[in-house]
């Protein structure tokens, strides 16, 4: 589904602080891979997602989508299929926004934000009917504005919003790091629900060994920018699973 | 009484000014220095364009185009030049100074005998002042308000809240901040288009830190949307139109208690400083 191929990217060029993360690197994502990344700081786990989102582009190398390549297309471009949640809340909503506001903007990803006025019954009750499945009793507040929630309330939505439209790929950047532990296992918990009934390809970024287990299916470690372990879960990768605890220290 | 109904007549000619900073400062966060240039644009045009025989209707929306160019030639260069906000506004503001007094021919056009758009026959020049810009602060209130409700308003208001956001919900912000910039300098222009008909004169200096009063205006509204408790865009602008109002109100206050006109500035920063000011000095206490 994705292919990165022979990837290069250096930081900072020419500067005292310059740094080389990928260097001819590849990798494929298949279809429906869930990928829990691991790697210490500056292994390359958040480049490798803001290279899959577009936020920063590759000094070499290409990026392709079901054969479309997406190397240069500049993130608001690749959002058509790529949806993002980020580690911290409020970099995920718009604060000064409705609730209803928010799924708005969301619902219109690939589509054109023209002089509409697209907030009507109709939306209401799809918005309504879609946060309900929270249970966090948000779909009577609506109109309330996005800063008003906590963060896990906003972490929640935002994984909402990022399958209003036509998704495909879901980049999880950690998105529990910044939440208490129960809010956070049931931010986790709903992230793995969505990944399998709108049965989406996932990156998920984590420190958390725990996350390992519980979620996704294929394991990628990364060591300075290089493929340290790559496997599929299950019984037959029982030693790879335990280098990587090892490597958590657990 | 009169001096008070001047006042409250300024008050909805920098009504469009206000508007435009709230654009630029509150929904994009840009502080646009380019206003000082862009409303003597408006009023230079005006001015100009009158003199020349043109119909005030025709003019109105010549000096909004003109403005809306400035604004997004600001946008282009803080965008795709990657040059601060505040320093595109001052580039252009400082080019704009140049064209305005290019588009004069001198510093001062007055327009005695020249038919502007106030000449509505039947009533006094005084009453149709205030008809004309009450009908208009209500026609671009009422279209703010509705095009930042559109899915288009939406992007661009969520734009200014959370870049980030929008850039990976597929909008391309970089067009939307130079959409915006346009817009608010477009409605700055309209000011100055009405305040050099208001005041019957263009002027090269009539700009000069106008940007603060606007901020002053927008401020001001805040403080009165606070004690309403209330906020939603359609009360946002509103109270900014509030805001222009009352502002033009305190400084004729100001003037009447034998301030010396000279010193209006200086009135004007002691009163933006003090908006600006007393929130924080909540804060501290």
């Amino acid at each position: 589904m994705i292919k990165l191929s022979s990837i290069s990217k250096t930081f900072g060029k020419g500067s005292p602080n310059e740094a080389t993360i990928f260097n001819d690197f590849s990798y494929e994502i298949l279809k429906n891979d869930f990928i829990v990344v691991i790697g210490s700081n500056g292994s390359g786990k958040s480049t490798l997602l803001n290279l899959l989102g577009g936020t920063i582009k590759s000094d070499h190398g290409k990026i392709f989508l079901n054969e479309l390549e997406i190397s240069e297309l500049d993130e608001h471009k690749r959002s058509r299929w790529i949806a993002r949640i980020f580690q911290n809340p409020l970099t995920g909503t718009a604060p000064e926004l409705t609730i209803l506001e928010n799924f708005r903007l969301a619902s219109l990803r690939t589509g054109k934000k023209g002089l509409k006025f697209g907030i009507g019954d109709k939306f209401k009750s799809t918005v309504k009917e879609k946060i309900s499945v929270l249970n966090l009793g948000l779909e009577n507040k609506l109109s309330r504005p996005m800063g008003s929630l906590s963060g896990g309330q906003r972490q929640s939505l935002a994984l909402l919003m990022a399958i209003m439209d036509d998704t495909r790929l879901l980049l999880l950047d950690e998105p529990a790091a910044a939440l208490d532990p129960k809010t956070s296992l049931i931010v986790m918990q709903l992230a793995d629900k969505v990944i399998r009934e709108f049965e989406l390809t996932a990156l998920l970024v984590t420190h958390n060994y725990k996350d390992v287990i519980n979620y996704g299916n294929r394991v990628l470690q990364l060591k300075e920018g290089k493929i340290e372990r790559d496997f599929r879960k299950g019984p037959e990768h029982e030693l790879n699973m335990k280098a990587v605890f090892e490597w958590f220290g657990e | 009484m009169n001096f008070y109904l001047s006042a409250i007549l300024l008050g909805l000619g920098f009504s469009f000014l206000a508007m435009g900073i709230f654009v630029s400062m509150r929904i994009f966060n840009i502080p646009d220095i380019t206003t000082d240039g862009s409303f003597t644009l408006g009023g230079a045009m005006t001015a100009i364009l009158l003199m020349n025989g043109n119909h005030s209707l025709i003019v109105l929306p010549v000096a909004f185009i003109a403005g809306a160019i400035a604004g997004a030639i600001t946008g282009l260069i803080h965008t795709r030049l990657k040059v601060n906000s505040l320093l595109s506004g001052i580039l252009v503001m400082t080019a704009l100074y140049s064209i305005n007094l290019g588009i004069m021919g001198k510093s001062n056009i007055p327009l005695i005998g020249i038919n502007t758009i106030f000449h509505i026959s039947g009533v006094s020049e005084f009453q149709s002042q205030f008809i004309i810009l009450t009908f208009f602060t209500v026609f671009v209130f009422v279209v703010l308000s509705l095009l930042l409700k559109t899915d288009f308003g939406l992007a661009m208001r969520a734009t200014g809240n959370n870049e980030t956001m929008m850039s990976s919900l597929g909008v391309n912000t970089t067009s939307m901040k130079i959409a915006g910039l346009a817009l608010a300098n477009g409605l700055t222009a309209v000011s100055g288009y009405f305040i050099c008909q208001v005041q019957g004169f263009g002027d090269i200096g009539m700009g000069i830190g106008i940007v603060i009063l606007g901020l002053g205006s927008v401020m001001i509204g805040e403080i009165f949307l606070k004690l309403f408790k209330k906020s939603s865009i359609t009360l946002n602008i509103l109270a900014v139109i509030f805001g222009a109002i009352i502002f033009r109100i305190i400084l004729a206050f100001a003037l009447s208690i034998g301030v010396n006109a000279l010193y209006l500035k200086l009135v004007v920063a002691l009163l933006v400083l003090i908006v600006v000011s007393i929130p924080n000095l909540k804060k501290s206490q």
